[in-house]
């Protein structure tokens, strides 16, 4: 596959999609083991699910902005899929930015208007209170989880995704290495894409929050950008902490999607593991823990560096 | 037509539950059916294709039904169920009428937009934002208006008042809301509506009253004379009321297993030994810190309130997994002591937290009152039977 | 000739983004239409090459903005434009003032004598950003930094309403303090 043909980006975009769609289907999975249903069908619970959106009616509010509720729920798979593009495939990005980090942190980052587009659109105190625990969720984990990139980069020399996934060949992996800032990326991948116990904006006890006024195809296109969304952190918890391609026997490109499968088993596990943590506790612990230890790491992860450890 | 009528077979219904306060037998054995079929609950009617009813109301309460109708996206079904028995049967039929291609696209024929009604002013309380949000529809006898000053005369987008604005506890001037927390709410006590003034998610005051007055028995001391045996009904009445406590605490793994077990405990004889992973599922929620630290300190409750309400959410959630525990981890031994009179200790109960909720809430975020609310799960059916003259205890 | 197009057409989108944040009701639509011209702004950096600092401006704005449409919300009315408003004030001063500024900036820069380089430098833009940045005006970059969030925290404890007495008490004993709210730590 050569960089830049639209034969790579197709192949990605399915990639991300099936992964998606399996992420799904294990959470239902779960989810019927642990009520007590009939879980032998619950693989195809997501497709069900996706039939049954596909014949819906959509909802309209009265008084709704309808056009920023659209723009952002189509934002969301498409901020998804622009942050795939970094994502080294067999060796090669389909766009390998010399900046991959910065641009990867600006897409993950448009899932705040997205969100929050979505949630004001619905004319519905709801959406409103889910769309800015969002906002509020957001500038918790924003700050520690770019100190992480940082760290990441610091510790490859170079802001490109693939040189970082080369700097580990090899190596030890960036996971044993900053294992502070691989936390803290996990948690922010869980946050951006509101899921598990970072899932404060789309909560039961506020109806679902930015999606409670969603039906049909607006439900469709957002839900189906939570678990892009979801998939794409995943994917690149690999280049950056996990050696990218590295490991015996099977070729880079296939190592890649079982580290990618890997993390979004835990991401999934993790989901139904906690409870919903609140943003008005979360954000004490964000900027009193997560913050100076994220410094930390950095400092030591550049100590190492200068020292000709790493 | 073939590919519609193809996506709508495939399509799991997903239905939004309505209880009328005195139908708890309906809704349990209704919560036991969609767990049995691996039917998901929506949370709202606006992703909701099935309304069911359980049990009948008073005149209010078929407005509000009006409404959520109204703001069901087509295709969509209508179930009323009036006893635990049909509905095994009533749901059958519910998915064969979803499945039917030309009554789905006759009712959507006659229809907009869902949910793009005009504002109806009559009787409701409106609420700044959004009217045609469901849990908007409290039953509200009464025609009071209470928006303040506000000039009906001017001409609003929709039909919508602008909201009006109060001081907050930082001292600024923000707009106000007024939402109800109302009858048809997912994890909610049945009949309880608390009607809050929010500005922005805090909760500036708040009001308790009681949806209309139930007609039918309380489920919970009735089956209590059962042969399920009284500590199996205590403790299922506990683990109902974990599990709604765990829902709107964000954990709806847990809460999924907390609804099975309580299918479990009705279910089966007293001194049957429930499934393993009973134990484990309790010892799990037991030890989970992140629960228990997200939850300390809040709803705090003095010791002038009944031994049962004392302490903030984390002790009275404590309560209900003792009960469990007990339940669960020793059938042959030592069982919890019964109350004295466990079904006026109830009625005792929703009483106060009906009195109390007003000051408990005022200043709390949503989320926070939401879980105060859970913490105690009123049981106002229990109330009524107690006040209601010429009832049973 | 592409990037003339790319330029030309982000050139207008920015302004007419920008003429939209007053013309539009609705305070979320405003900030949406502010966001978009800082977006289409960025594009011509990149268009320079400078790949970071285009990058880096979209990300900061995407932020920014979000941060802003709170308190916009928050402050200002018709935040979801129900009602006809307008947005402007002092038309006439404003306009006449809006234009000298953009007849100056325009003068400035058309007729500036801009070094002609003619080829891209060897070394990477961002490292010879992060180069300068770090070596002789390291110095006022630290200072600056920290004089920036001494700043913001000071502007946040000033006008809090609740000083250090009402949280600790009178003789600032009192653990845990006496907050609305308790944080996750329970400090």
């Amino acid at each position: 596959m050569t960089e830049g043909s639209p034969w790579s980006l197709l192949t990605a975009v399915g990639l991300l999609g099936v992964f998606g769609y399996a992420a799904a289907a294990v959470a239902a999975l779960v989810r019927a083991r642990q009520a007590g249903s009939r879980w032998t069908g619950a693989w195809a619970a997501p497709g069900r699910e996706v039939a049954r959106l596909l014949v819906r009616q959509r909802n309209a509010v009265v008084g709704s902005d309808r056009l920023l509720a659209r723009i952002g729920g189509a934002l969301l798979p498409v901020a998804a899929i622009m942050a795939l593009l970094v994502l080294p495939l067999g060796g090669h990005a389909i766009s390998d930015l010399s900046v991959g980090v910065v641009w990867f942190n600006a897409m993950e980052v448009l899932a705040w208007v997205a969100v929050w587009m979505v949630g004001w659109g619905s004319n519905s105190a709801w959406g409103v209170v889910g769309a800015n625990r969002f906002l509020a969720q957001g500038l918790s984990y924003e700050l520690p989880h770019m100190f992480a990139l940082v760290t990441v980069a610091i510790g490859a020399g170079s802001l490109r995704v693939s040189d970082i996934a080369a700097a580990q060949g090899g190596h030890l992996w960036f996971v044993v290495m900053m294992p502070a800032a691989f936390v803290v990326f996990l948690i922010s991948v869980m946050g951006f894409s509101f899921w598990g116990p970072f899932d404060q904006a789309v909560g039961r006890d506020i109806v679902g929050g930015v999606a409670a006024q969603l039906s049909g195809i607006d439900r469709l296109v957002f839900l189906a950008g939570r678990y892009l969304m979801l998939t794409v952190g995943s994917a690149m918890t690999v280049p950056f902490f996990l050696g990218g391609g590295a490991g015996p026997f099977l070729p880079g490109w296939a190592w890649l999607l079982v580290k990618t499968a890997a993390v979004l088993g835990v991401l999934v596990w993790a989901g139904q593991w906690w409870p919903t943590i609140r943003m008005e506790r979360f954000a004490e612990i964000s900027w009193v823990v997560l913050l100076p230890v994220t410094i930390l790491q950095a400092l030591v992860v550049s100590i190492f560096v200068l020292v000709g450890w790493m | 037509m073939g590919v519609t009528r193809a996506l709508l077979w495939l399509s799991i219904p997903r239905p939004f539950v309505v209880v009328v306060p005195g139908f708890t037998a309906v809704r349990l054995r209704v919560e036991h059916e969609l767990r049995r079929r691996g039917w998901v609950e929506a949370l709202t009617p606006a992703n909701a294709d099935l309304l069911v009813v359980c049990g009948e109301g008073g005149h209010a309460f078929a407005e509000m039904i009006d409404l959520l109708w109204e703001q069901l996206p087509s295709p969509r079904a209508f179930v009323r169920i009036l006893s635990p028995d049909a509905v095994a049967r009533q749901f059958d039929e519910a998915r064969l009428a979803l499945r039917d291609l030309a009554a789905v696209q006759a009712d959507a024929a006659d229809r907009g937009d869902a949910g793009a009604h005009s504002m109806r002013m009559d009787g409701m309380e409106m609420s700044a934002v959004d009217q045609s949000d469901g849990h908007a529809g409290a039953p509200n006898g009464g025609h009071d208006m209470d928006m303040g000053d506000m000039d009906m005369s001017m001409d609003m987008p929709g039909g919508i008042p602008m909201a009006d604005r109060g001081a907050d506890r930082d001292g600024l001037k923000l707009d106000q809301l007024h939402v109800p927390l109302g009858p048809a709410l997912p994890d909610w006590p049945t009949g309880l509506i608390v009607r809050l003034v929010l500005q922005g998610d805090l909760v500036q005051a708040a009001e308790a009253e009681v949806a209309g007055a139930s007609g039918g028995p309380s489920f919970w001391l009735d089956a209590e004379a059962d042969a399920i045996g009284p500590s199996r009904v205590r403790a299922a009445a506990a683990a109902d009321s974990l599990q709604r406590f765990l829902s709107v605490a964000g954990w709806p793994s847990a809460a999924a297993t907390g609804r099975w077990l309580r299918d479990d405990l009705l279910a089966s004889v007293p001194d049957a030994t429930l499934n393993p992973r009973f134990a484990r599922w309790l010892r799990r929620v037991r030890r989970s810190r992140v629960l228990f630290w997200s939850m300390n300190g809040l709803g705090e409750v003095g010791s002038d309130a009944p031994d049962g309400l004392r302490g903030d959410v984390s002790a009275r959630c404590w309560r209900w997994i003792d009960e469990l525990a007990s339940a669960i981890d020793s059938s042959a031994a030592t069982a919890q002591p019964a109350p004295a009179s466990w079904g006026g200790q109830r009625a005792e109960h929703a009483k106060v937290v009906l009195s109390i909720l007003p000051t408990l809430l005022a200043g709390q975020e949503l989320a926070v009152a939401r879980l105060i609310v859970a913490s105690f799960d009123p049981d106002l059916e229990a109330l009524q039977a107690h006040t209601l003259p010429g009832s049973h205890d | 000739m592409v990037d003339a197009i790319v330029f030309g057409i982000c050139a207008i989108g920015s302004v007419v983004a920008g003429i939209a944040v007053f013309r539009v009701n609705s305070m979320a639509r405003a900030t949406f239409a502010l966001l978009a011209s800082f977006i289409l702004a960025a594009v011509p950096i990149l268009l320079l090459g400078l790949t970071y600092l285009g990058v880096l401006v979209i990300l900061m704005m995407v932020m920014e903005m979000m941060i802003m449409l709170v308190f916009m919300l928050m402050y200002m009315m018709n935040p979801a434009g129900l009602m006809p408003m307008t947005m402007v004030h002092n038309n006439r001063m404003s306009l006449i003032i809006a234009v000298a500024v953009f007849v100056i900036l325009v003068s400035g820069a058309l007729l500036t004598p801009w070094p002609r380089t003619g080829r891209a430098s060897a070394v990477e833009p961002t490292k010879a950003l992060g180069l300068d940045i770090m070596g002789p005006h390291m110095l006022v970059m630290v200072i600056i930094g920290v004089v920036l969030f001494a700043t913001m925290v000071s502007v946040i404890v000033l006008s809090s309403a609740r000083g250090r007495y009402d949280r600790f008490g009178d003789d600032l004993r009192t653990r845990p303090p006496r907050d609305p709210v308790r944080g996750g730590l329970g400090r």
